[in-house]
């Protein structure tokens, strides 16, 4: 994972990365969940007061959804960081006065600086809703543990698609009728029910 | 003969499943008068298995058909009626471009709206080859064991559980869970050797009895759309001049010659009464070697290059299944 992380205008070749380029493999880092608490909670409160360090945050994040899914990147608009940022500032604060102290810790997090990891986090769970509130208990607790565990299990292509296989699946499905279970039920299994004819 | 509709989402967590129903008034046959309960409890598994596949073709239900393999979980609505002879169903992925499948007997329409077409597959059984259901079960212990464990209650219903086993590693293993009440099948779970679930589907919700035909018709009007059928022309494939060694207890079921992505290809079909797999045979390109093809939950393929034919075999069997009966393929000189 460390050898093809992608850093936006960072070469990992360069004898001596400058600071920024530093920066930015600690963000990848911080994506790929390789960081320890201190290296997070430095970089965190670094994304606190550094715009550009938020904005390589929010292009990394742009970039990894693009690898992963067009349909997820497709969510990611330029000033969308901005606006949960500003709604977050808007949201009323509702506390009750014997949570003071955890509300100030919480409420760090929710600085403008930190806006682009928050609304990354946002851009998550908007992006694989059904997938990640219906995934069984069994298949979350086989993600990786780690800091990012729940995001990692939701950011994991739910199934390796090989257009080949799918085709010979759809093939196999159109003349193998299940013997217990309703006839149909193979059109269950292929993804968006592919057709033979189609695609051609 | 109605039940009320299970409001889903009960199944949060644990994967799945719900449901079911009533009625039968097969089962209450069968039993003789005495209660339907009492019925299939003393069935012997091989009588268990009959009944699931009974009841999965015979009764009228409605429901939500949960799929899940690995993290993917996909819904369908599924409508199921038997008119006395054949059976209609009518099937609505939820998720993805939509689509709609309506079977009747051996015709399954598929409506692309899009696009505007309907692609009607048949599966047309050479005469030769008997119907599933009648060559089942008994063949069927020959290659799985087959215990009727415990009693389960699965959203709210009492169900048998039925534990699937096969007796050699070449093919995987099931656990069913069937309402006691109907006989129908609840929720299935494909299981690999160390006891893994591969792939599992389950009702959601299910009606059974009471179904609205109406619910069998399409979502959408195809007046106009442009109608393909699949065409699939019946070989011998000793006369296209192949020997296929599929594993002990696989039947032929079909074996066609059909047009596929490259050209037209043979595909034959093999089934043991649970598990099924394909052995496509097409010219191969010039690149093509052998390979196993990427695993999807309990799909295993492997392709081999033979001469100048790839043979690609596709199945709900282990990796190493589908690579042997891919190197048992034969060319038979001619």
């Amino acid at each position: 994972m460390n050898t093809d992380r992608i850093v936006p205008g960072a070469s990992a070749d360069a004898p001596r990365a400058s600071e920024a380029d530093d920066c930015a493999q600690r963000l990848s880092a911080l994506l790929d969940g390789e960081l320890d608490a201190d290296g997070c909670a430095a970089l965190v409160e670094r994304l606190r007061r550094d715009e550009q360090a938020c904005r390589t945050w929010a292009l990394l994040n742009c970039v990894g959804d693009a690898m992963r899914s067009a349909d997820v990147a497709s969510f990611h608009s330029a000033g969308f960081v901005d606006r949960v940022s500003a709604a977050l500032e808007r949201e009323p604060t509702v506390l009750a006065p014997a949570a003071l102290p955890q509300r100030a810790a919480a409420r760090r997090w929710l600085l403008p600086g930190a806006g682009a990891a928050i609304a990354a986090a946002v851009l998550i769970a908007v992006g694989l809703p059904s997938k990640q509130a219906t995934a069984p208990e069994a298949t979350i607790a086989r993600a990786p543990a780690g800091p990012a565990a729940s995001v990692v299990a939701a950011e994991q292509p739910a199934i390796a698609r090989s257009p080949q296989l799918e085709r010979y699946l759809a093939a196999h499905r159109e003349l193998a009728a299940p013997a217990l279970m309703p006839s149909s039920t193979p059109y269950v299994r292929t993804s968006g029910a592919l057709l033979m004819q189609e695609g051609r | 003969m109605q039940r009320a509709q299970w409001p889903l989402w009960r199944w949060i967590g644990t994967a799945t499943l719900l449901t079911a129903l009533v009625g039968l008034a097969q089962a209450q046959e069968r039993a003789g008068g005495a209660s339907s309960a009492e019925a299939v409890d003393g069935r012997s598994p091989e009588q268990w298995l009959q009944i699931v596949q009974q009841s999965a073709r015979r009764l009228d239900y409605s429901g939500t058909l949960v799929y899940q393999q690995g993290a993917e979980v996909r819904m369908s609505r599924i409508v199921h009626v038997f008119d006395g002879k054949v059976s209609h169903e009518r099937l609505q992925p939820m998720d993805g471009r939509p689509r709609e499948f309506i079977r009747q007997a051996d015709e399954v329409k598929c409506l692309i709206p899009e696009a505007k077409r309907v692609v009607i597959e048949r599966r047309t059984r050479a005469a030769s080859f008997p119907a599933l259901a009648e060559a089942a079960t008994s063949d069927l212990l020959q290659h799985y064991t087959v215990k009727v464990s415990g009693r389960e209650r699965v959203g709210g219903f009492d169900c048998q559980v039925v534990e699937i086993r096969p007796r050699q590693g070449d093919r995987y293993g099931y656990r069913l869970w069937v309402d006691r009440a109907s006989g129908l099948l609840l929720r299935s779970q494909t299981l690999d050797e160390r006891g893994d679930v591969l792939e599992q589907m389950a009702f959601a919700e299910v009606r059974i009895g009471g179904v609205d035909r109406e619910l069998l018709k399409p979502s959408w009007p195809t007046d106009g759309w442009r109608v393909d059928e699949a065409a699939h022309r019946p070989v011998d494939l000793k006369e296209q001049g192949w020997r296929l060694s599929p594993p002990a207890g696989f039947k032929p079921l079909y074996a066609v010659r059909r047009p596929m992505a490259a050209g037209p290809a043979l595909q034959a079909v093999y089934s043991d009464g649970l598990a099924s797999l394909s052995v496509f045979i097409e010219p191969a390109p010039a690149s093509a070697s052998s390979e196993a093809l990427p695993r999807q939950g309990p799909i295993n393929a492997y392709a081999r290059r033979v001469g100048d034919s790839m043979v690609t075999v596709v199945g709900e069997i282990p990796a190493e299944t589908a690579r042997a009966v891919a190197q048992a393929a034969e060319r038979l000189g001619r």
